[in-house]
């Protein structure tokens, strides 16, 4: 205690240490005014935690790897070690002092950052129990472990580098810089060098195990309500290993012989538990650049792959049942019994995304043996069964499943659906929403710390129901009202008035295009809100209509009637983007009528006029030029961008707006989209405009 | 004077050696790690003017602090510290180990741009402004180490600044870096301030390395 009191003065007294101490006390009141600013202006809690607290603290953390290293390393300096160590255990006594001090100036900051978040709940007033228990865990991992190991690793380097300060430095230096997105571009030469993601893989290895927070200054990726900050097991793992590790280093320094020996062991072993379990870390949500991460790991794979089309792929055979046995724990743990509806077939195909690992398949007979390629599984015969066993594990980047939160949307390939099926549309960039046309049976049994919710009846992680998909979200989401779910944190949830509202806007467009039988009831099913990232990566999947329940990350009536008439209404082309969204707009009626655009009519002596400039403009190829040429390729290139966008306006606003035959011009154009035309929209956009202005 | 020369000159040779292996990490930076970086487009796009503008500015001005706070440490840190400052022919020593540092990385650095003037044409203005924001990062660090008696704290400073204001904070009046094309000479205004401020840290710098000769006499 003495020794602890004499230690704690001495960095109190320390001028290079308690003023830059207290200036980062200051620092942490300035970060938690700032934080709570940004909240008053944004209204978004987590984008104002991660701007002004989460990010920046690697550099606090770096402060108090100083503070441990400087406050330790005086005994060095001094050489006062071998004084100590004359007494018995006094070296031990004396790291024990400064480790003890060092614990109550971290705590400090710590305790304010904790504060301020108790604060910061109540300032934001929802009463919603998990946000809080969320916000505890923020503040103890973030600002409290990750802090305390700061000043374990500068106690370390003191005991075992001493008075080497610019090895500190260099590791200092390079700690920090791992803990950034500094990383970002230098770990992309591997690739540049060895046409291999491999090595960058190894690097992200080395940079997630010292990375103590997530989400590093330079990622421009939003927290999403339904996640939170990455708080997954692995995460505090690393964090408690950075605190006992650099402690049993310092421990080998105080003893000799054979406790040194076995506190070498010790620090060895700890060394081996912690890599080992980081090596089974499972599903964590990486949003960063790297190849493997949440936006870029399927589109970078199926790019990398030989394309192939599934699109009329006939399956010759249904499943009637599913019976899901699911435990969530690190990642995605799957027992699925499939029951089909012809056992007498010779093979069997099945996809099951390729990164769930298939240990087995069964029937009542014993093991069959299977073929994995990719997201596809094929078997032979049944042998008289009717059932197979599907035993798998895995992750998905995207889909995640894990300790924190649940996002497995019914159209993706979760577990095994009869058939090959695309999961990634190249054309579309954008995950194929694989659905039967039928239904099963499904029983869902889901062994998870997480209350799940569930597209089909059921409570207590157990569910029931008959569907064409199973949906499954957890985390921070809950039914919001009856029949809906979404997260509650979110500002943009989704209510039974827009649903209904959203219904009657595609009602009435349906019947505007002549295709009464395409009215699609919402209002009777489930809607279960995906988080908005979900479209970080894929123009495909923002809203799916399964036949039980509803996945959308739209929440307003015209966003969401805009985006379930996105997914009847295909595009062609990515030239037609103008003109389909222009299209889509006059149809739902979700034109602004007050705009400008709309106050004047389209000149159409000069529409003509653009719509025969670009016809005639040749879409500019880019290949073996010169600098002139190059030049005059980017002029053209640019003009007919320009032009494209003006022609597919005007003309949109036109046929659908202005013209007599406005309500032909709709169904024309519902019938070219939903068909399996391949004529260019534009092109029949220009022709439609002339056949009505004439020549 | 060619004998001050001379005599400064074997003392920073002396200090750099003393670096050891660290001395090497920024011409590791400058020849493999910026122009490797460069190469390496994102996500397979073509390497880029607009990468090269950002990459530089995150990664030169930054390790320009190394060499000098490294030699820094000596007089902060060494046992050796009150002797290094006792010497009245020791005074403005620092100062002037400074600009040298600075001269002799900005001349590392112009080989790195001759090879990216060879990548993207005109590249001078950049370099201009790199050269501008190295000499700022070391203008910083040496009159925070004299104010704070201390390099570790002006290294950790250095690379949050570097951070915070390359990746987070692009639009704030405290930022030297510059997101632009770099393309005419009104883009030196930046930069030409940049080494103002640079300047009058150099003699903030100064003025607190005096006063540690006056305190240590």
């Amino acid at each position: 205690m003495r020794l602890y009191k004499h230690s704690l003065s001495v960095f109190l007294r320390d001028r290079k240490l308690s003023i830059p101490y207290h200036g980062v006390l200051a620092l942490v009141l300035v970060m938690s005014f700032c934080c709570l600013g940004s909240y008053s202006r944004y209204d978004d809690v987590f984008s104002a935690v991660r701007w002004w607290l989460a990010r920046p603290v690697i550099f606090i953390i770096a402060f108090f790897i100083y503070c441990g290293y400087e406050l330790t390393v005086r005994m060095h300096d001094n050489d006062m070690v071998e004084y100590v160590r004359a007494h018995t255990l006094g070296l031990l006594k004396a790291y024990s002092a400064v480790l003890f001090s060092l614990l109550t100036i971290v705590a400090v900051p710590s305790s304010m950052f904790f504060a301020f978040f108790l604060f910061l709940y109540q300032r934001v007033g929802v009463q919603y129990t998990p946000f809080l228990v969320h916000l505890t865990k923020l503040s103890v991992l973030y600002f409290g472990l990750s802090l305390a190991a700061g000043a374990m690793l500068g106690m370390a380097m003191a005991a075992r580098l001493r008075s080497n300060r610019l090895a500190v430095y260099t590791l200092t230096t390079g700690f920090m810089l791992l803990n950034t997105t500094f990383t970002d571009a230098p770990f992309r030469v591997p690739h540049l060098v060895f046409n291999s993601y491999l090595v960058e893989r190894a690097l992200y290895y080395v940079k997630d195990f010292l990375t103590l927070v997530p989400h590093q200054l330079g990622s421009y990726f939003a927290i999403y309500p339904i996640y939170g900050f990455p708080m997954e097991p692995v995460r505090w793992v690393v964090a408690v290993f950075w605190v006992l590790f650099p402690l049993t280093l310092v421990l080998v320094e105080c003893f000799t012989r054979r406790i040194r020996r076995a506190l070498l062991v010790a620090s060895a072993l700890l060394l081996l538990l912690g890599v080992g379990l980081f090596s089974v870390r499972g599903s964590v949500l990486a949003m960063d650049m790297r190849n493997d991460s949440y936006a870029y790991a399927d589109p970078i794979y199926y790019a990398d792959r030989l394309r192939q089309d599934y699109a009329g792929y006939e399956a010759g055979f249904a499943i009637e049942a599913y019976r899901m046995d699911l435990t969530v724990s690190n990642e995605l743990h799957a027992q699925v019994h499939v029951t089909v509806d012809n056992p007498g077939r010779e093979g069997y195909e099945f996809t099951l995304y390729h990164g769930y690992i298939l240990k087995s398949v069964r029937t009542e007979g014993g093991e069959i043996p299977f073929t994995r390629e990719g997201d596809y599984v094929s078997i032979g015969g049944l042998n008289g069964s009717d059932t197979l066993v599907f035993t798998y594990h895995g992750k998905s980047p995207k889909f995640y499943a894990n300790a924190q939160a649940i996002t497995l949307p019914g159209y993706f390939a979760y577990y095994p659906k009869a058939g090959r099926s695309n999961i990634w549309d190249l054309d579309r960039y954008g995950y194929v929403v694989n659905l039967p046309p039928y239904e099963s049976v499904y029983t869902v049994k889901v062994r998870s710390g997480l209350k799940v919710f569930c597209s089909l009846a059921g409570g207590d992680n157990g569910f029931h129901g008959r569907s064409n998909g199973v949906s499954l979200f957890a985390g921070m989401y809950d039914e919001v009202a009856h029949g809906i779910y979404a997260e509650p944190m979110r500002s943009d949830q989704p209510t039974r008035e827009s649903i209904l509202e959203a219904e009657q806007i595609l009602t009435d467009a349906f019947l505007r295009v002549g295709h009464p039988d395409m009215v699609i009831a919402l209002s009777d099913k489930k809607f279960l809100q995906t988080p908005a990232s979900f479209a970080l990566n894929s123009n495909t999947d923002n809203t799916v209509i399964m036949s039980d329940h509803i996945v959308s990350s739209s929440a307003g009536a015209q966003g969401l009637a805009c985006s379930i008439m996105t997914s009847i209404v295909r595009p062609k082309s990515a030239g037609d983007f103008w003109f389909r969204t222009r299209y889509l707009s006059y149809l739902l009626r979700g034109q602004d009528e007050t705009s400008l655009a709309l106050q004047s009519e389209v000149d159409t002596s000069l529409l003509l006029e653009e719509m025969e400039e670009w016809l005639l403009l040749p879409d500019p190829r880019a290949n073996n030029m010169t600098e002139q040429e190059r030049a005059g390729y980017l002029a053209a290139k640019r003009r007919r961008s320009e032009l494209e966008r003006a022609v597919s306006e005007k003309a949109a606003k036109y046929l659908f707006y202005e013209s007599a035959r406005k309500q032909e011009n709709l169904r024309f154009f519902f019938d070219y989209f939903t068909s399996e035309s391949t004529e260019d929209c534009l092109q029949l956009a220009i022709t439609r405009v002339r056949e009505e202005l004439g020549p | 004077m060619a004998h001050e020369w001379d005599r400064l000159m074997r003392r920073l040779y002396l200090e750099l050696k003393n670096q050891r292996l660290y001395f090497f990490v920024p011409p590791f930076v400058l020849f493999a790690l910026v122009p490797l970086s460069v190469l390496a487009g994102p996500q397979g796009t073509d390497p880029s003017f607009s990468q090269c503008v950002t990459l530089s500015q995150l990664f030169i001005p930054s390790f320009a602090a190394w060499w000098p706070l490294f030699v820094l440490k000596e007089y902060h840190s060494s046992p050796a510290r009150e002797l290094l400052v006792v010497h009245r022919s020791s005074r403005a020593e620092l100062l002037s180990r400074m600009i040298s540092l600075w001269a002799l990385y900005v001349l590392l650095a112009a080989v790195v741009f001759v090879y990216f003037a060879s990548l993207f044409g005109r590249v001078w203005y950049l370099f201009a402004a790199v050269a501008a924001q190295s000499m700022f990062m070391i203008a910083l660090g040496y009159s925070l180490s004299l104010l704070l008696q201390n390099t570790f704290i002006p290294l950790i400073v250095n690379f949050a600044y570097s951070s915070i204001f390359m990746l987070a904070v692009l639009d704030s009046p405290l930022n030297i870096f510059t997101i632009g094309t770099f393309s005419d000479a009104g883009s030196l205004v930046k930069p030409a301030t940049v080494a103002a401020v640079a300047i009058v840290l150099l003699l903030a710098g100064y003025q607190a390395e005096r006063r540690l000769y006056t305190r240590s006499m």
